[in-house]
């Protein structure tokens, strides 16, 4: 039970005590009498003392009730609340698996305390009403481990337990909750699980879930699920990240490009002090920003011979620090080569699309097929295969090339039914030169056909596209046509990808050729391909742990390295942990989905975030209670009272 | 005035209300003289009547042989069978009787009473005695007829003042078995203790074929019990006390002494006690009154 004033709680819980104060007092101040049937005196106070005592403390006791009620009254005491969980609480173990995931950083509307410490504080407050010898077992997403608590008062250790930068996976939180039930525990049991309810973390759509529900179903004992959902979310929050950090020449100069993405739940004009740390030196620039979303390139003058560097963009601290800041790195630089496999008059222009602009280390040459073996082993990213038919051994070593990060991209046509590096089965050459194909439907958001830096969609809608062959088995669609035809596809195979565009950049195909969406699809997939020859790991914080990490960049207090942002440098690579992007979400699983992945287990949910929304139903609910409690306690005191008045009347 | 002051008990007013009634003896009595009540040995003694005709039916042994000798007629003899009254006027001087209600305490009520009936008595010939006791006898005044014997008995009666403890019980039975002949025993006491014990007084001052009145003399403040604050209540007998709050204990103390009350009252009825309760705010005119009309009725209490 929790209460919206319990300042009025506080100051009218003294007067408790005030019948029982007055009463004393009163018995104090006796008088003297001269008596004459004392025989009587004695044994009316033998016989009635016990009865008429009890009677005394009964309405002593109604009377403090009913102070104490008033108190709980005018105090708004809120129904559901999470202390009032241990009221039914019979459970020898207790199972708290708590959400330590990097968006529980949240602060409150005060600023004190964030989402973990709060949930901390209500654990340990429900924790405390419970009987001695309550055993305490702690999951949490940072470590993933069960582990006893001897005392609760560990947790409030922010080093030990503190909020990580990374994710929680609740459905494996909850796994090893399973498998400790099932090795350790035989009685009845409760899960208390505590988080903000952040879709990600649930991901209800895993079918793992149906597994978990099942085996939870399965147990012989009683297990109850509890959850304490801080679902608070924080009015203004921006959060900033780092889409990519890509070293270039441009100009003839060595350029770092960061390409920022700046998110907020809020729309209102504002200017953002963005600070970009780069190798121990801080820049600082201004911001404009007027809708949710800013994706913006920031472009830092590299010194020549640079060997590559480390740093960190972060913006102005708000309610939910944790999205604050983003780490990036950046390797020594190296040229992107690419290479084109085309027997049309194209070729060039292909080979122009993959080198657009001089002075950058982007470099595209014509390659024949037979060249592939030789070719492949010197740092490629990208191999572009137009009006070509490659042999078996050709098709197995760009398969290869691929599944080692390298990315290929194909153009028609090719032969029908000839399927290319185990992935594209051509269909038919279609043609439509009267009414042609309408790109209408593509991923704006990312890969190679996402939106530019300043946020400009690739006009792919407006292609004139004549022809086209379309694959038999799609894949990953990235673009369709308006009759549901894929006008590029996806095949992952391992680190790399092949991609199949349906239409040629021939006349006779599409307008592909005049590079509005040509270009920056080919520059996007070179970025891609050339991952694979950096030094620099970009990983998401996670329960996996590094071995001999060395801080960089970030918190060097951390104990668990592998669960706090920052640069890390690990085997002279250079390491970069930063929070899943997942983490930024605001999509909420909704309680009813909630209820449905434990429809088979007993499940309550305490929502802070309703308790505290002023929900008038739940406030009446109670206070009315506490009234009735009133009334009743008065009552009972008035009958008992007057019941002790009658033989005088009738005398 | 202090002689007056010290006889404050005595009410003019009372007397004089009522100074025409009686004090009539339920029973037969065994005066020394002659008077109004009615005497167990008629025809024994005192005075001769008349003779009258020998009728069928008569006693043989009334028959004046005297006179047959003389007329050879039956002539029965008849004589005045009426005796005066002895009466003990028995109060109670224990502590407790000192009890003061807000209408005064209940010795002087008792003295009241006491020198009212005396002064009755006295005024219609018949003797009184006074028999004032604690745990002991205080004062012992034989029954007498005379004037002056009254004012000795309110002269007593002045100098008394309730103290210690009481004996009711011994008292009682220390009388019953000194008092020879029939007599009217009349108790002002506020009887509190043992009722059986006080019973088995009354019976055997009954089987000495005494006539038996009882003023119990309790205090309103006793009867209701109304204090509302913690008391620390004192023995007017003893030196012990006790500290209670009336409010826990009234309830089991008004039921003890309605009990209490209860049972003496029956008792007294079933052993021809004549039990009058007084309560000294109701004064006496009234319990007197009652107690001296219902004896010339014949109504028994």
């Amino acid at each position: 039970m929790t209460f919206l004033s319990p300042f009025l709680l506080w100051v009218i819980l003294p007067f408790v005590i005030m019948p029982v104060i007055i009463h004393l007092i009163n018995r104090m101040r006796y008088t003297p009498l001269k008596w004459a049937a004392m025989d009587f005196l004695f044994s009316a106070k033998r016989s009635s003392t016990k009865f008429a005592k009890l009677r005394e403390k009964i309405i002593l006791a109604c009377r403090c009730f009913a102070i104490l009620c008033l108190a709980l009254a005018l105090s708004r005491p809120r129904s559901g609340g999470w202390m009032g969980w241990s009221f039914s609480n019979s459970a020898e173990t207790v199972i708290i698996v708590l959400d330590r995931s990097n968006s529980m950083g949240a602060l409150d509307e005060s600023g004190e305390k964030n989402k973990l410490q709060r949930t901390i504080q209500m654990v340990r407050e429900s924790a405390a009403l419970l009987p001695r010898g309550t055993r305490f077992v702690l999951i949490d997403s940072a470590t993933a481990k069960a582990t006893t608590l001897q005392d609760l008062e560990t947790l409030d250790d922010p080093l030990l337990f503190g909020v990580t930068d990374a994710t929680c996976n609740m459905s494996e939180l909850l796994q090893i909750t399973y498998d400790y039930i099932k090795t350790n525990v035989s009685g009845e049991a409760e899960v208390w699980m505590t988080g903000d309810l952040q879709y990600s973390n649930w991901n209800p759509e895993n079918r793992q879930w149906q597994a978990l529900t099942g085996d939870f179903s399965d147990l012989n004992q009683k297990i109850n699920f509890r959850m304490l959902a801080l679902s608070h979310k924080v009015k203004e929050n921006t959060s900033v990240s780092v889409r990519s950090a890509t070293r270039t020449r441009y100009q003839e100069k060595n350029v770092l490009n960061l390409k920022l993405h700046l998110e907020r739940n809020f729309e209102k004009d504002e200017v953002i002090q963005l600070s970009v740390k780069l190798n121990g030196n801080t820049t600082l620039r201004e911001l404009r920003i007027s809708g949710r979303v800013l994706d913006y390139t920031y472009t830092i003058d590299l010194p020549e011979g640079d060997k590559g560097g480390f740093g960190v963009v972060s913006i102005p601290k708000d309610k939910q620090p944790g999205d604050d800041s983003y780490y990036f790195a950046y390797g020594e630089s190296k040229e992107l080569k690419s290479g084109v496999i085309s027997k049309s008059s194209f070729s060039k222009l292909l080979v122009a699309a993959a080198s657009p602009v001089k002075g950058t280390n982007h470099k595209a040459q014509l390659i024949s097929a037979t060249q592939l073996p030789s070719i492949l082993s010197k740092n490629y990213s990208l191999i572009i295969v137009e009006d070509s038919n490659l042999n078996q051994d050709q098709q197995r070593q760009l398969l290869s090339f691929v599944q080692q990060g390298g990315q290929v991209l194909i153009f028609p046509p090719i032969r029908e039914g000839q399927e290319m590096l185990s992935a594209i089965k051509p269909g038919k050459v279609e043609s439509s030169a009267e009414a042609p194909f309408v790109v209408d439907n593509w991923d704006s958001e990312q890969g190679a056909l996402a939106n530019s830096t300043q946020g400009e969609a690739l006009p792919l809608n407006k292609l004139n596209i004549s022809s086209r062959q379309l694959p038999l088995n799609a894949g990953e669609v990235l673009a369709s046509y308006k009759d549901g035809g894929s006008f590029l596809s996806r095949y992952g195979r391992g680190k790399g990808a092949i991609y199949y565009c349906s239409s040629g950049i021939q006349k006779k195909w599409s307008d592909l050729y005049r590079g509005a969406v040509l270009l920056p699809m080919i520059n996007r997939l070179i970025t891609d391909g050339a991952k694979q020859y950096s030094s620099v790991i970009n990983d998401n914080c996670q329960v996996r742990e590094f071995s001999d990490l060395k801080t960089l960049e970030g918190n060097t207090q951390a104990i668990y390295k592998n669960l706090s942002a920052g640069v890390y440098e690990q085997d002279n690579e250079l390491l970069v942990l930063n929070r899943p992007l997942l983490e930024s979400t605001t999509q909420q699983i909704t309680e009813k989905k909630l209820k449905n992945l434990f429809a088979s287990s007993h499940f309550s949910m305490f929502n802070e975030e309703v308790a505290s929304s002023g929900d008038e139903n739940v406030q009446t609910e109670l206070f009315s209670l506490f009234a009735c409690l009133i009334l009743i306690f008065l009552g009972v005191e008035g009958y008992m009272t007057l019941r002790k008045a009658q033989p005088g009347e009738e005398k | 005035m202090k002689e007056l002051k010290k006889r404050d008990f005595i009410d003019p007013q009372l007397l004089a209300k009522l100074g025409r009634l009686t004090v009539e003896a339920r029973g037969f009595m065994e005066g020394g003289f002659a008077g109004r009540h009615k005497s167990p040995h008629r025809g024994s003694s005192v005075e001769f009547a008349q003779y009258r005709k020998y009728v069928q039916g008569d006693d043989i042994r009334n028959i004046d042989w005297r006179v047959f000798a003389r007329t050879e007629r039956h002539y029965v003899k008849e004589f005045e069978a009426d005796t005066s009254l002895r009466s003990y006027m028995v109060l109670d001087c224990s502590g407790s009787m000192a009890f003061e209600g807000k209408d005064g305490n209940k010795f002087n009520f008792a003295r009241t009473m006491v020198a009212t009936l005396a002064n009755i008595l006295v005024q219609q010939g018949d003797a009184v005695g006074l028999y004032a006791f604690n745990d002991k006898v205080i004062q012992e005044l034989p029954p007498r007829t005379s004037p002056k014997h009254l004012y000795a008995i309110n002269e007593t009666l002045s100098k008394l003042k309730p103290s210690g403890p009481t004996n009711l019980i011994k008292t009682l039975h220390n009388l019953a078995a000194k008092i020879r002949r029939r007599a009217m025993v009349i108790i002002f006491s506020d009887c509190f203790t043992n009722v059986e014990k006080l019973i088995d007084c009354f019976s055997h001052l009954h089987f000495k074929k005494h006539d038996v009145a009882v003023f119990h003399i309790v205090d309103e403040a006793e009867l209701k019990f109304e204090m509302t604050r913690p008391v620390r209540f004192m023995d007017m007998e003893g030196s012990g006390s006790l500290i209670a709050d009336p409010a826990i204990i009234r309830d089991e103390y008004l039921q003890h002494i309605n009990d209490y009350l209860k049972e003496i009252k029956t008792e007294c009825f079933k052993h021809k006690v004549d039990y009058r309760f007084c309560v000294p705010g109701e004064g006496a005119e009234g319990v007197l009154s009652d107690f001296l009309l219902e004896r010339i009725k014949g109504i028994h209490g």
